[in-house]
């Protein structure tokens, strides 16, 4: 209308700005507009705060501590949470022992005075590229498995722990791994019955579930109900015979940057390269970052009286009073680390990959998921 | 309406009456221009309205900004039942928050140019990422013409016009997650048929048509992605979108002398092949659905009520569709917020 009213509009005549119009739109229609294009995938779990311990409840339940279960016919007989009174609950031992037996909640806490605090963090071996986040870390509180087992006497025959869950779901570990001896480093299996402090939901199996420190969280049997000696040393366990899942149940060693994101546009400047790191074999050695193939240097790690000022709970779990025993990082404990980067102008892809101090590191790329995927992370960005 | 008859107003009143006579020889009844930019309300919905029964006169200008929102946290199925959009995600699976412009400029009585043009914001997110992409999705251009005159039928309360039409990528990149259109140009053709109750201020209009899916993807572009490794991309794989059958319903009412505007809407559209190929989180365009939507409109001219002459045809409009019916497609509920305006320009 304006155009209208002015006094030059008897400069643009109709068959002029038609012809401008057509060629107009032509040119919007065929000139690439790719500079007004942005894209972005951000995992749940990300930025430069995530907290050494993972909140067990959050208003945003993806922040959470990951939950897995089933009933979704993923395995067969697999069901969903269960929910079990702590006074019906029992925990039957069977098979090759000398007396079978049925633990009693309160026969379990009979042993509490041999009660274990500690620190770890479950990863699930689903946890991947394309599916993150199945991976937290938090206090458990719990009586050593070799208690019970002992207390029923496991035949020396005896080649594997068979674990049933009151969910269905199954897995077993090998007695040297439930009984021990424990290398260096090595937190034995507890049967756990308080996560962060409190007592287990019913999500993560009330009122008491299995823990094995550094293995995939499958090895932590939830809602578990009874252990069976047997002889048979095959593989046995819900992801093992119905998905293919490996028998070996130990982290590999792995790392995930939380900051920047994949894709992300940033602008040129600082930018704080962060995330963490973990190996069930042995603690995290170092993390290295290289930008655009350059050499990897050396990140850092965040070291224990950062996270002991953050986290004040840890001060009394059994790695940070027993030092000398669990030196930090943790076999099993993710590991926060950090690296500064001056971004400058341009498309970069950013390489992190972590060491473990048994010496283990991720390979360039991972098509096994079988056993845990664990590839050098890569992140591309654009820096404008 | 009955203001229209001050010819000394400014603007889009004062032209339309000099309209009456037009070279054409056609002089078209002054409430024409009327309907034609009620009807062209609804032009921004789900589904573009591309089919309209009244071409705009010569001159007349017709430009809408609309903000979209659309959420779904469901989808239909091949056989139309509902389900999560995306299994195990509660809530929003896919938020579509989107800028849209819509122009409209009659280039002669019987012949009008349509430009229609998205700015998307979409975000999906699955059990584990939220993928977001920004970019300015497929243009649509277009041409009306009115049937009747050239058919050498007078005009008279019922109106017929053919609608044709692209829509063609802007360069975007088609295999991003996820993608700002279906990144090929597709052409449509529909036939509206509108009835008008003058001297009542209220219309209805019908139109059917026909879009074709060209499969040519010469106009967006795609990134190298790797499987298993990249996650802002999917492998470029160039669907064959089926052709569809469009179909769209309406009904206006104009009230306290055009200060509201309030509509009815019906819009569906129909896959000649039978829905088959799913769609995913991560490619959230379906090659092949069918759905009806159902919504409501309001559009308020406040500028009516003051007497500010010179913004009188400067509405705010609200429209709000459902998804009653659907199959591979998204449950949505879908809102625009939107500005338009009319005047004439270079008549």
């Amino acid at each position: 209308m304006s155009m209208i009213d002015s006094p030059g509009r008897a400069d643009v005549s109709r068959r002029t700005f038609v012809v401008r119009l057509g060629t107009a739109a032509l040119g919007i229609a065929l000139t690439p507009m790719a500079g007004c294009e942005t894209n972005s995938v951000a995992p749940f779990v990300e930025g430069t705060d995530i907290p050494f311990l993972t909140p067990l409840t959050d208003p945003n339940p993806d922040r959470a501590f990951f939950v897995q279960y089933g009933a979704d016919g993923t395995v067969e007989n697999w069901a969903g949470p269960r929910q079990i009174a702590r006074d019906s609950w029992g925990l039957t031992i069977d098979g090759l022992v000398a007396t079978p037996r049925t633990f009693s909640y309160a026969d379990l806490l009979r042993f509490s005075g041999e009660a274990v605090r500690l620190v770890s963090t479950l990863r699930c071996i689903v946890d991947s590229t394309f599916v993150p986040g199945l991976i937290s870390t938090t206090l458990f509180t719990g009586i050593p498995l070799r208690l019970v087992l002992e207390a029923a006497g496991v035949d020396a025959a005896a080649r594997r722990i068979r674990i049933y869950g009151a969910d269905g779901f199954t897995n077993n570990l090998r007695v040297l791994e439930a009984m021990g001896p424990f290398a260096a480093e090595q937190v034995e299996p507890l049967l756990v019955y308080q996560m962060g402090d409190a007592p287990l939901t019913p999500d993560h199996g009330f009122p008491v579930r299995l823990l094995v420190p550094g293995q995939y969280g499958y090895k932590s049997v939830k809602w578990v109900t009874r252990l069976e000696a047997t002889a048979d040393d095959s593989a046995f366990g819900s992801y093992q015979q119905a998905l293919g899942y490996t028998d070996d149940g130990r982290v590999q060693v792995v790392n995930k940057a939380t900051n920047p994101l994949r894709n992300a546009q940033l602008s040129a400047g600082p930018v704080a390269i962060f995330g963490y790191a973990l190996s069930g074999m042995a603690g995290i050695e170092r993390v290295e970052v290289s930008i655009d193939d350059a050499p990897f240097a050396a990140a850092s790690l965040v070291d224990l009286p950062e996270v002991l000022s953050a986290n004040p709970t840890l001060r009394s779990t059994l790695q940070v009073d027993n030092a000398s025993r669990f030196p930090y990082p943790f076999r099993g404990v993710w590991a926060l680390w950090q690296h500064p980067w001056t971004a400058t102008a341009g498309a970069h892809t950013i390489r992190i990959r972590a060491i473990d101090r048994a010496g283990n590191t991720q390979p360039e790329t991972d098509e096994v998921v079988e056993d845990g995927e664990n590839p050098i992370f890569r992140i591309n960005v654009t820096v404008t | 309406m009955g203001q229209r008859r001050d010819s000394k107003k400014p603007g889009m009143i004062a032209h339309t009456i000099r309209n009456r006579k037009s070279h054409t020889g056609w002089g078209q009844p002054r409430w024409i221009g009327t309907f034609v930019a009620l009807a062209l309300i609804g032009a921004l919905t789900p589904a573009p309205a591309w089919g309209q029964a009244w071409p705009a006169s010569r001159g007349a200008f017709y430009a809408k900004v609309a903000r979209s929102d659309i959420r779904a946290s469901d989808q239909f199925t091949f056989d139309g039942r509902r389900s999560d959009f995306i299994d195990g995600v509660a809530g929003n699976a896919f938020v579509d928050q989107s800028y849209h412009l819509y122009t409209e400029w009659g280039l002669l009585d019987n012949l009008t140019v349509v430009l229609s043009a998205p700015f998307k914001q979409l975000a999906v997110h699955d059990l584990a990422f939220r993928y977001e992409t920004a970019a300015i999705g497929s243009v649509s251009i277009g041409l009306r013409f009115g049937l009747f005159p050239l058919l050498g039928i007078r005009p008279s309360a019922i109106a017929m016009a053919m609608n044709l039409g692209a829509t063609v990528p802007t360069g975007y990149t088609r295999n991003l997650t996820p993608s700002a259109g279906a990144g090929q140009v597709d052409a449509h053709a529909l036939i509206g048929i509108g009835l008008s109750f003058w001297p009542t201020a209220a219309y209805v209009q019908a139109a059917g048509g026909y879009r074709y899916r060209s499969s040519y993807y010469g106009l967006s572009k795609a990134v190298a992605c790797t499987a298993g490794v990249d996650l802002f991309c999917i492998r470029d794989t160039r669907p064959a979108f089926g052709d569809e059958w469009l179909f769209q319903a309406e009904a206006g009412l104009t009230l306290l002398s055009g200060t509201f505007f309030v509509q009815a809407l019906g819009q569906g559209v129909w896959s000649v092949e039978t829905p088959r190929i799913g769609f995913t989180a991560l490619n959230p365009i379906p090659t092949h659905q069918r759905y009806f939507k159902a919504g409501a409109g309001l559009t308020v001219y406040p500028f009516k009520l003051t007497r500010a002459f010179r913004f009188e045809n400067v509405g705010f409009g609200v429209q709000a569709f459902l998804t009653p019916y659907g199959r591979n497609t998204i449950d949505s509920q879908d809102f625009f917020f939107g500005i338009d305006f009319r005047g004439d320009f270079l008549r």
